[in-house]
C-alpha cells in the first residue's frame, strides 16, 4: 500500500500495522509548511540524534520543498525515500526512524538504531596470554568492524542478509575474494538463503540450519569469539558467519583439527605449541576412554592391568557394592551432576559447590565403601581432561558415554568396535565438499603443516590445499 | 567425469594396512605346520606371485583407459554376461571373507574373552561391517590412511617384543625342508593372499599417477617383506612349537622382560591389530557388496550390505564349531576357484578390447 498525501490517513494506516505497541512512538511537528510525524521505535531509536540531526534542521526550514530537497536538511549519512507503507513499518521496526509529511507521497527513513551493547572485552572462551585481548560482542556493527580493523582490502566482502520471520536478524556473510572458494562461497550462501524460521536468537541456531549432516553427533560448524582466529581462518580460505546478538561467528568448513588449535599456539614458540597439541590429545583420548578402558579391564581384560596396580585395585574395590560399570556410571552421574548445577548456580556458590562436591562428595562416597578410590582418580582425571578442548565437550562427554557402556556391555571388543565405527564415520564424512578429518583421511601432506603438529609460521608457506583456494601461497609471493 | 573413489597412496596404505593385519593371527601357525622352518619362504612365494598378477593387472588396466573392471566386462560380454561374472566374484569375495572373520573371532573370545557370549562379543562387528560396506571403496580409502600408522606400529612392536628371546638359528639349515613343503604351504596358506582380486577391482576408481605401479608394488613389497620377518621371528622364538601359536600376536611377546616387569604391553599391540583387523575382514564384503549391487543393478542402498551381513553373521554363528572343515575345504579347494578368479580372469582381460562406455 503506497503512502497517502493525507498524513492523517497514512498514519491510521501505519498505526494499523505497528502501533499496538507502546514503545512505538508517533512525533508530531511542523517543518516549514508542512505537517510532520516522526515514526520510531523508543527502545532502539538514538533519540539525541533524532532531536539534533533530523528533526531539529527539518524545523528551522522555510517554505514549500520536494521530500528529496527535505532530506538534504537531515545531516546524516543513512537517509532514503520510501513510499511503501509496509516498508515503513519493516523499516522502523529494524531501527530506522520514518518522517511523514502531509501532502507528500513519500517519507523519510533515516537509520538511528541504538541498541545497548556490551564494550569489546576479552571472550570468556578461547582466553590466551599473548596476543590480542579483544573479543566479538553482540553488535554485528561491532564484529564488522573489528574484522575490517584487520582486513584493509577489497577483496574482503561482507554480505549482508536477514534471517528469520519475525527477528529478521541481521546475518553478515564475510569471505576473502580469491581465496575463499567460490564454490564454497555459492554453497553457504544457498544454505543461508534457504533457511525458513521465525526467530534467530543466536548463531548456533543459523549453524543448526546450515549442518549438512543435521543427525550428526560430532559439530560441523566452527565457531570463534576471536577476531584474530576468525582471520587466520578467513585467510585460510574459510568463510565467516557474523550474526546479530551473537558473539559467537561461525566459520565453514569445519574440520575436527581446528578445535585443537588454540589462538595463542600462533603467538608462542612452535616447540611450545606442539607440546600443548599433544597434550591436547593425550587428554581428549584420556577423557573419553580412561573410564571405559578401565571398566573393560576390570572386567573382561585383567591381564592388561600391571600386577601392582592390580593389587591396588584388588584391595581398593573390596566390600564395594556396585560392579565396576555400575560404579563408574555412578560416579559420572555424580560427575555431571556437579557439573550441571556448578555452571548453573550463582558464580560464587558455583564454586564452592565444585569444592564440596569434589572433595567432600568423593571423599565420603569412598570412605562410606560405595565406590573405590581408583574409580574416583580415573573419573576425575577423564572429567579434568575433557575441557582441554572445550569446544567439542558436548560431543566428548557423549561419546565417553557410549564408550562407558559399550566397555561395560562388549569389553575392549566393544570399544574397538565403536572406534572403528567412528573412524569409519569421520574419515568418509565431509563438510561442504572438505573431508572432515582432513589432513589427515585423506592424507594431505601440506596441510599437515598446521595440524594435531604445526610448523612455524614463517614455514607455512602455502594455504592449506583442502580449502581449495585459487590464491595458494601465503607467504613469500607477491601475490600473496 | 568418474568421480575416484580411492588414490594410489591409498590403495598403498590399504595393502599395508589391512592386508598386513589380515596375515598376523593365524598364518603363522598354519605356514609353520605345512612348511616348517621354511614358513618365510612359503610366505614370499605367496607374495612373489600375488605381486606379479598386481603388476599385470595394473599393467593390462592401463589398456582400457580409465575403464573399471565391470565396465570392462560390459564392454566386450555384454550387461548380462558381466552381471553373471560378477555374481560369480561376489560369492569369491564372500567366501574369503569367511574364514579371516571366524579367525578373527575365535581370537577375540580366547585371547580377550573367557567366558563372554559369542552374540554380545563378537556379534556387534556385522554392524560396523555393513556400514563399512556401505561406504564402498571410499572409507577403504580414508580408513587406510589412518590404520596403516596403527598396523605398522603394531607390528614392528610385536616384532621387537619377538626379538628378545629370538634365536635365529632355528632358521637353519636351510635346505633340509623339501621345496614341495614350502610349496604346499603357500598354497595351503594361499586363502590368506590373494590381494590381486582388490587391485583388480580399484582398477578404474583411482588416478594412476606417476609411478603408480612402483608405488602400489613397493607396498606391496614391504606387506611382504613384515610377514616375512614377522614369520621368521616368531618361529626363531618358539621353534617347532610355532605351529601352536595360533594367535601369535599374543604369544610373541609373552616371555618378554618388558612383558614381565610392566604387564601385558604386546595385548596393547593385540588390541591394535585387532582394531585393523576390523577393517580388514570387513573388506571382502566391501566388494561383496560392490558386485552384489552391480549384479542387481542398484547403487548406494542400505539392503545390500545388511542382507550380506546378516547371512554371514548367521553363518559365522552356527558353523563356528566347523572351522577346520571349512579351513580343510577352503584351503584345499576353493583356493583354486580364488587363483582362477585371481589369476585366470586378469589373464584372459589380456584379449579383450578396449572400447568405450558412456556413463
Amino acid at each position: 500500500m503506497e503512502l497517502n498525501a493525507n498524513i492523517n490517513i497514512s498514519k491510521l494506516a501505519l498505526k494499523a500495522l505497528i502501533g499496538e505497541s507502546d514503545d512505538i512512538i508517533f512525533f508530531d511537528f511542523t517543518c516549514g509548511e508542512y505537517d510532520a510525524c516522526a515514526v520510531y521505535v523508543d527502545s532502539i531509536t538514538d533519540r539525541d540524534m533524532l532531536g539534533m540531526e533530523v528533526i531539529s534542521p527539518l524545523k528551522k526550514i522555510e517554505g514549500k520543498h520536494t521530500v528529496k530537497e527535505l532530506s538534504k536538511s537531515v545531516t546524516l549519512a543513512n537517509v532514503e525515500l520510501v513510499s511503501e507503507i509496509r516498508t515503513i513499518a519493516d523499516l522502523v521496526l529494524g531501527g530506522h526512524t520514518a518522517i511523514l509529511f502531509d501532502g507528500k507521497k513519500k517519507a523519510l527513513s533515516v537509520d538511528l538504531k541504538k541498541f545497548e551493547t556490551r564494550s569489546i572485552a576479552e571472550p570468556p572462551t578461547g582466553f590466551s596470554i599473548r596476543g590480542p585481548r579483544s573479543g566479538f560482542t553482540e553488535s554485528i556493527k561491532t564484529n564488522l568492524s573489528l574484522m575490517r580493523r584487520y582486513l584493509k582490502t577489497d577483496d574482503f566482502i561482507v554480505e549482508m542478509s536477514e534471517v528469520g520471520k519475525m527477528t529478521k536478524t541481521g546475518v553478515a556473510l564475510l569471505y576473502i575474494k580469491g581465496i575463499a572458494d567460490e564454490n564454497l562461497v555459492k554453497g553457504v550462501r544457498a544454505r543461508l538463503g534457504k533457511i525458513k524460521t521465525d526467530g534467530v536468537p543466536d548463531s548456533s541456531y543459523i549453524a543448526k540450519h546450515i549442518n549438512e549432516r543435521r543427525g550428526s553427533l560430532f559439530k560441523q560448524v566452527g565457531s570463534t569469539e576471536r577476531p584474530d582466529v576468525m582471520l587466520e581462518r578467513l585467510l585460510e580460505g574459510r568463510v565467516g558467519i557474523i550474526v546479530d546478538g551473537s558473539p559467537f561467528v561461525l566459520t565453514l568448513p569445519y574440520l575436527l583439527v581446528e578445535d585443537f588449535q588454540s589462538a595463542e599456539d600462533y603467538y608462542i614458540s612452535k616447540y611450545r605449541a606442539n607440546v600443548v597439541r599433544t597434550i591436547r590429545i593425550i587428554a581428549l583420548l584420556f577423557s573419553i576412554l580412561l573410564p571405559s578402558l578401565f571398566v573393560s579391564a576390570q572386567l573382561f581384560h585383567i591381564q592388561l592391568l600391571p600386577q601392582n596396580f592390580l593389587l591396588t585395585i584388588i584391595n581398593s574395590i573390596k566390600g564395594i557394592p556396585l560392579s565396576p560399570s555400575l560404579e563408574m556410571f555412578f560416579i559420572l552421574l555424580i560427575f555431571e551432576i556437579l557439573n550441571e548445577t556448578s555452571v548453573r548456580m550463582p558464580k560464587y556458590v558455583g564454586m564452592a559447590l565444585g569444592v564440596v562436591g569434589a572433595l567432600v562428595l568423593g571423599e565420603t562416597l569412598v570412605h562410606a565403601g560405595i565406590v573405590s578410590t581408583p574409580a574416583v582418580l580415573i573419573m576425575a582425571l577423564s572429567g579434568i581432561s575433557i575441557y582441554t578442548v572445550p569446544e567439542i565437550v558436548e560431543t566428548t562427554s557423549i561419546l565417553r558415554l557410549i564408550f562407558l557402556f559399550l566397555a561395560g556391555s562388549v569389553g575392549g571388543y566393544g570399544i574397538i568396535l565403536i572406534s572403528a565405527f567412528m573412524l569409519c564415520y569421520l574419515t568418509t564424512s565431509d563438510n561442504y565438499g572438505v573431508p572432515y578429518l582432513a589432513p589427515y583421511a585423506p592424507l594431505i601432506a601440506n596441510d599437515m603443516q598446521d595440524g594435531f603438529q604445526m610448523k612455524s609460521i614463517t614455514d607455512m608457506k602455502r594455504r592449506p590445499v583442502v580449502f581449495a583456494s585459487r590464491n595458494k601461497t601465503r607467504r613469500g609471493n607477491e601475490n600473496a | 567425469m568418474r568421480e575416484y573413489k580411492i588414490s594410489v597412496r591409498q590403495i598403498c596404505f590399504s595393502l599395508v594396512a589391512f592386508s598386513l593385519a589380515i596375515k598376523m593371527i593365524m598364518l603363522t601357525a598354519v605356514t609353520a605346520s605345512i612348511s616348517g622352518r621354511m614358513l618365510w619362504l612359503s610366505a614370499i612365494v605367496n607374495f612373489a606371485v600375488d605381486g606379479l598378477f598386481i603388476l599385470y593387472i595394473l599393467k593390462i588396466s592401463e589398456k582400457f583407459d580409465g575403464l573399471d573392471f565391470y565396465e570392462i566386462l560390459e564392454v566386450n560380454i555384454g550387461k548380462v554376461g558381466a552381471k553373471i561374472v560378477f555374481a560369480l566374484y561376489a560369492i569369491i569375495f564372500f567366501v574369503k571373507a569367511y574364514i579371516p572373520i571366524l579367525e578373527q573371532k575365535t581370537f577375540i573370545e580366547i585371547t580377550l574373552y573367557e567366558t563372554s557370549p559369542t552374540i554380545l562379543t563378537f556379534m556387534p562387528f556385522f554392524i560396523f561391517s555393513a556400514y563399512f560396506c556401505f561406504k564402498g571403496m571410499r572409507a577403504i580409502g580414508r580408513c587406510a590412511d589412518i590404520a596403516v600408522w596403527l598396523t605398522v606400529l603394531a607390528v614392528l612392536g610385536l616384532i621387537a617384543l619377538t626379538l628378545q628371546n629370538a634365536d635365529f638359528s632355528e632358521l637353519l639349515p636351510l635346505a633340509d625342508i623339501p621345496l614341495t613343503d614350502v610349496l604346499s604351504g603357500g598354497i595351503k596358506t594361499s586363502l590368506w593372499y590373494f590381494d590381486s582380486l582388490y587391485i583388480l577391482f580399484f582398477i578404474g576408481h583411482f588416478k594412476r599417477e606417476k609411478l603408480t605401479k612402483t608405488k602400489i608394488l613397493g607396498a606391496f613389497a614391504i606387506e611382504g617383506l613384515m610377514i616375512a620377518v614377522f614369520t621368521a621371528a616368531t618361529f626363531a622364538e618358539f621353534g617347532v612349537l610355532t605351529e601352536r601359536q595360533f594367535f601369535a600376536p599374543v604369544k610373541v611377546g609373552l616371555f618378554s622382560v618388558a612383558t614381565l616387569n610392566i604387564g601385558r604391553i604386546d595385548y596393547i599391540a593385540a588390541f591394535v591389530i585387532a582394531t585393523s583387523n576390523v577393517f580388514a575382514i570387513a573388506v571382502p564384503l566391501v566388494f561383496c557388496t560392490y558386485c552384489v549391487n552391480k549384479v542387481i543393478g542398484v547403487d548406494g542402498k542400505v539392503l545390500t550390505p545388511v542382507i550380506i551381513n546378516a547371512i554371514m553373521a548367521a553363518l559365522i554363528l552356527f558353523t563356528e564349531k566347523y572351522l577346520y572343515v571349512f579351513f580343510g575345504f577352503i584351503s584345499g579347494y576353493a583356493v583354486y576357484a580364488f587363483a582362477f578368479f585371481a589369476y585366470v580372469v586378469p589373464l584372459i582381460m589380456l584379449f579383450l578390447k578396449k572400447g568405450s562406455i558412456k556413463r
